[in-house]
């Protein structure tokens, strides 16, 4: 039977081992940094699904599907500019703009939902774009506007810092 | 992204890092304001003006305050105001509320650039009597255009 005394050197000394440069590996759940106040708020899982949906349609190349993702009209301003995007078809012209430049696909590096409501999220992204070997193009931060409209979650609004 | 990441605990590690970390916790508070960044001030100096000319039932001085196109993100679906007087009767809707004033209790920037500012804030309406009776939450995208800062876009939870 193991003593108090023997046990509290055991701690001291796994403790010890630890301070020394010893890791543990833990494996958690992905958590949304910083806005789990919000976690109970009806718009912010929509929030980041429609983002997700967003980005996955997106990175497909796929017209029809990515404005599946919008509620039209949608607006984005970007690179000192205001676009109204009413349908699908104005959404073809993105991908050969971003092809010009070498990019393959984007990934979202930071979401944060910032403003919460029943029918609408406000929500801080970083975006990131890749070549197609993987290295990184440019990244800019946006706000996604995300509403609830004729029961369907989808994007309202989006602004960049992108040029 | 799969639903699950790891990650590694090394206490020393963590130790140093949380001592530099609170060295430099004053630099960081600071940096998280976006005190250094251009459109700051000119964010929080248009969103003033926007509220002096509203509480003064000004719309002629409010909508100097706006970059046209300007989109109102409140009911569906958004609107796209194109020029000066095509805003909804504001005022006579308010009025009917008690409206008195309006005041900002919060505004945050809350990513910003040498052009454009994203502001998060929160305004209360306030009766006569100076009582608040309603406070919302709204994000106003404020943008160096044709020469003069002006709000873009805004976006509010008011019903």
């Amino acid at each position: 039977m193991m003593t108090k005394a023997r046990a509290r050197g055991l701690i001291m000394l796994a403790g010890a081992g630890l301070l020394a440069g010893g890791c543990v590996t833990f494996r958690v759940e992905n958590a949304p940094a910083g806005d789990a106040v919000f976690a109970g708020c009806a718009a912010y899982k929509p929030a980041y699904q429609v983002t997700d949906d967003f980005m996955r349609t997106f990175n497909s190349k796929d017209a029809t599907a990515w404005g599946s993702t919008f509620l039209f009209p949608s607006v984005r301003l970007a690179s000192n500019k205001l676009t109204v995007i009413n349908s699908a078809k104005d959404l073809e012209s993105s991908f050969d703009r971003l092809g010009a430049q070498g990019w393959d696909h984007s990934a979202w590096s930071m979401r944060k939902v910032v403003q919460c409501g029943p029918t609408k999220a406000h929500m801080l992204t970083t975006f990131v774009r890749y070549r197609k070997d993987g290295t990184v193009i440019s990244q800019f931060d946006s706000l996604y506007i995300v509403e609830l409209r004729d029961g369907r979650w989808g994007l309202s609004a989006r602004s960049s810092f992108a040029p | 992204m799969g639903p699950f990441r790891t990650i590694e605990f090394c206490p020393l590690k963590l130790a140093v890092i949380s001592g530099c970390f609170l060295l430099a916790a004053g630099c960081a508070a600071k940096a998280d304001d976006f005190a250094s960044c251009a459109a700051k001030s000119h964010a929080f100096e248009v969103t003033d003006q926007f509220l002096e000319a509203f509480n003064r039932k000004d719309m002629g001085a409010l909508e100097k305050t706006f970059h046209f196109p300007h989109i109102r993100i409140a009911s569906y679906p958004l609107q796209v105001l194109t020029g000066p007087g095509q805003q909804d009767d504001v005022f006579g809707s308010l009025a009917s509320e008690g409206w008195a004033r309006s005041e900002w209790a919060d505004r945050k920037i809350v990513q910003c650039s040498a052009t454009k500012a994203h502001m998060v804030a929160t305004f209360e309406r306030l009766h006569p009597d100076g009582s608040v009776y309603a406070r919302y939450d709204g994000l106003y995208i404020v943008e160096l255009r044709d020469g003069f800062w002006g709000i873009t876009a805004r976006s509010t939870f008011a019903p």
